[in-house]
């Protein structure tokens, strides 16, 4: 229950790259070939250890279409990372992602981490973008990048794992302003308990503050 | 209308005909800058919007009733002014954020749906919605809990939103400012807030439950220390209730299986289930918080034997301690009854009223449900009955009540109702019509009770998840029966012909019987006839041979003599002698006399002329 550090993370990407099915492989750890479309979005949650410390993981996962992008928007300001996902078997997916980044830079705060995904890596026979050029828009734009398969979990465990580690470093680094809460990052009960409701109270005054001179 | 529309262009300064939009285009986008422009302007804008009439309104017939709508949709039809509004939301200015979010609010009573989803689309649009919840002003946080009450209602997406950005969080931190339960009204708009985020949203619930919010409504139930205050205030009581049904929500039966055993198992390991069952004990709790907080416990430990145990061993603080199914048992029970109604009343089970008796008896099939454990022990329960008399077991007064309130009709009479007085044709389509009925889909649709009532009350959801198990067997039952009872008509119909075919077989038979049974007396007279007439012509035939001996040898005197007197005689008397005695043989001899007598009287004739024969 007790947890040292909550990240919110958003996954985010074309419809049918299968981000539903992602999710579902890491919160329950079992595949569903055929997964409605996602309304809106899906919360999922799961605590996974990173440097001896708990680390509650809360995963909203939006829907994919057209439709719901400005829904999808609401999601960038608070989450602490994202999973930008695209389907190796489909080039247009892939080629969407450009968009998909510059959404996610106007709406998100700067230190969010994105972590680019290629999924469906079970399907080689079918692959139409090479795990090269991943690799390549990856470093070109700065991200993380790793090839996955929500079939058979291959990588699905490390791709939310690497980027809670990239957001545990980021924190160490004081990179991240841990008491506000809009970076999608918290502290676990055990860590605030003293400073509860002053501190608390503190950030509330501070955020109303900085949104009256923007 | 009119009038209003040109004041409203005048009074923003926009009297231009003919150009799109009114003045509040004009003022809100140029005269950004200049607060109390704005300021007036957005409360203009409000009055005009303003959902209730205005007093002097209600008397003008020149204004609709619907003033206030009508002005919305015109503002609304360019999505650009909501824009302008929220915007407006940045503004710290005391005045001009007040006046944005009471405008919106005014918005959302008019036109719900539409402000929904343009606000929704708009980048950061429920974001900074959100970001007022921490105003340093009450004032202004105080109104947006307002504003995000009406702006979440029957919203999925919406919810979801408000839910991310740390509403929950920041909504318990105003609770416990507030002071909890004993806060005032704005503990309770807290309250309605959530309950709107979580109501029918798995994925809210799901956040609710991951994110231990379960663990932080805790200190809303902390029952006061004993005797601290019996007066519960008012806003106490709405208070408590919001807190029960955020409770009932995450366990209402109409969530996922998962969720709802997810959420009973963090109950009770939290302590809330300990804590609800304290308000149970508690004294001095106002009725209706009651009768909410059994049903919740009802739900909370609904289909999960660990809750159920733990509810089966809390103790009543009572000296000394027993288990409180049993100590409250008759207390608890008359709790569930019908909303508005005198608790101090008799206890549900006791009481002749056949509502009470129901609500008495489903707490007590929920306190049982798959728990056998719970079953042995409540068997033992003794229920005091008056003061003075005996107690009662509790099936006993279960048994008693079947028989009160239940008069049920015999199976047979109950068919002859159906198929004589009414008709299968009748039942079959009143009982279909029961599906059609308004309380049925209501009560269908909702797993929870929500009746203020007791008149609204007809079926609960139970009902109609049994009767659309039984539909099909009650008909097909009735089918069944309705020909099970053609059928022995049929037979008997079937034995009645048989029988009367048999009857008449039987009376024929009877005649022949008759008949043949004459035949045969007949036939043996005729034997017997034959057999005499045998025998005559034998003694013939002797006589004439004794005559013809006689003749050679001379007749004896004696015999002859004998003879001589009658003809008749003579025949019967040589016979006599030869045999012995005549006198065995009369009524043979009588009855051959009467039907053989011409034969008899030829006979003489020949032995007439065989006396003459002889004579001569």
């Amino acid at each position: 229950m007790a947890y040292a550090y909550l990240f919110k993370y958003i996954i985010i990407g074309d419809t049918g790259v299968g981000k539903s099915c992602l999710l579902l492989q890491f919160t329950d750890k079992r595949f569903q070939p055929v997964h409605d479309l996602t309304i809106g979005v899906e919360f999922g949650a799961r605590m996974i250890t990173i440097d001896g410390k708990q680390i509650k993981l809360q995963i909203w996962d939006t829907a994919g279409q057209e439709a719901f992008r400005s829904i999808t928007r609401s999601y960038y300001r608070g989450a602490a990372g994202a999973l930008l996902v695209y389907d190796i078997t489909r080039r247009d997916t892939f080629n969407h992602l450009t968009t998909w980044l510059e959404d996610a830079r106007q709406h998100s705060n700067s230190n969010m981490v994105i972590m680019l995904i290629g999924n469906k890596s079970d399907l080689e026979s079918r692959r139409e973008v090479k795990k090269e050029e991943g690799e390549a828009f990856a470093r070109e734009h700065g991200l993380v990048f790793m090839e996955t398969s929500a079939k058979t979990a291959a990588n699905v465990e490390e791709a939310f794992i690497n980027t809670a580690k990239e957001i545990y470093e980021k924190i160490q680094e004081g990179v991240f302003d841990i008491n506000n809460e809009a970076n999608g990052i918290k502290i676990g009960p055990q860590h605030s308990t003293a400073a509860g409701a002053g501190g608390a109270g503190g950030a509330g005054a501070g955020g109303a503050a900085g949104g009256g001179c923007c | 209308m009119d009038f209003l529309k040109s004041g409203l262009k005048t009074v923003l300064g926009a009297p231009e005909p003919g150009h799109t939009p009114s003045g509040a285009e004009t003022v809100l986008e140029l005269d950004r800058a200049d607060n109390e422009t704005i300021n007036y302007a957005l409360d203009t804008l409000n009055n005009v919007m303003f959902p209730t009439q205005f007093e002097e309104e209600e008397d003008n017939p020149h204004v609709p009733m619907n003033i206030g709508e009508q002005f919305t949709e015109m503002f609304i039809k360019d999505h650009h002014n909501i824009q302008l509004v929220l915007d407006l939301l940045d503004e710290f200015d005391f005045r001009v954020r007040l006046s944005a979010v009471q405008l919106l609010t005014s918005l959302l009573t008019n036109r719900p749906k539409d402000i929904q989803e343009i606000i929704l689309v708009k980048p950061m649009g429920v974001s900074k919605m959100m970001d007022l919840l921490g105003d340093p002003r009450e004032v202004i946080r105080n109104e947006t809990l307002l504003l995000l009450i009406k702006l979440t209602r029957g919203n999925a997406n919406i919810q979801k939103i408000v839910a991310f950005e740390n509403a929950f969080d920041r909504l318990f931190e105003i609770v416990s400012t507030e002071g909890y339960s004993d806060g005032g009204i704005i503990v309770e708009d807290c309250l309605l807030l959530m309950l709107n985020l979580l109501k029918n949203n798995s994925s809210n619930i799901n956040f609710f439950k991951e994110g231990s919010y379960i663990q932080k409504m805790l200190p809303m139930f902390n029952t006061p220390d004993e005797a601290e205050d019996y007066g519960w205030s008012p806003q106490k009581v709405s208070n408590v209730h919001c807190m029960l049904q955020i409770v009932r929500t995450l366990v209402s039966p109409s969530n996922a299986v998962q969720i709802i055993s997810n959420c009973q198992k963090i109950m009770k390991n939290v302590g809330l289930l300990d804590a609800l069952c304290n308000i149970l004990m508690a004294s001095g709790v106002p009725a209706d918080i009651l009768t909410e907080t059994i049903n919740t416990v009802g739900e909370v430990v609904r289909g999960e034997v660990n809750n159920q145990d733990f509810l089966g061993n809390v103790m009543a603080p009572s000296n000394p301690p027993r288990p409180a199914i049993v100590m409250r048992g008759p207390v608890l029970l008359p709790m569930l009854p019908v909303p508005q109604r005198d608790v101090a009343d008799e206890p549900g089970l006791f009481s002749s009223d056949v509502l009470s008796n129901w609500f008495a008896a489903v707490a007590l099939m929920h306190a049982l449900i798959d728990n056998p454990g719970q079953k042995e022990l409540l068997l033992r329960v003794l229920l005091a009955t008056n003061i003075g008399s005996a107690p009662v077991s509790l099936l006993h007064q279960c048994t008693v009540t079947l028989q009160q309130t239940t008069k049920l009709q015999p199976k047979d009479s109950m068919k002859q109702l159906l198929l004589k007085r009414i008709g299968f044709e009748t039942f079959s389509a009143k009982l279909s019509e029961v599906t059609k009925h308004e309380l049925y889909n209501k009560a269908a649709k909702h797993p929870q009770l929500r009746v203020k009532m007791a008149s609204e009350i007809l079926i609960d959801y139970e009902f109609c998840k049994l009767f659309k198990v039984l539909e099909m067997n009650q008909e097909n039952g009735v089918q069944e029966q309705n020909s099970e009872r053609a059928s022995p008509d049929a037979t008997l119909d079937q034995y009645k012909c048989l029988i009367r075919q048999q009857d008449a077989r039987l009376q024929e038979l009877m005649a022949q019987v008759e008949g043949l049974l004459q035949h045969n007396h007949q036939l043996q007279q005729d034997a017997r006839l034959q057999e005499l007439m045998a025998q005559v012509e034998g003694l013939l035939q002797h006589n004439h041979q004794l005559q013809v001996q006689s003749s050679g040898a001379g007749p004896p005197a004696g015999p002859v003599q004998v003879a001589q007197p009658a003809a008749g005689r003579a025949a019967t008397g040589t016979d006599g002698a030869g045999r012995g005695t005549a006198a065995t043989q009369p009524p043979a001899a009588g009855t051959v006399e009467r039907s053989g007598a011409a034969r008899w009287t030829s006979t003489s004739g020949s032995a007439g002329s065989w006396t003459r024969g002889y004579r001569n």
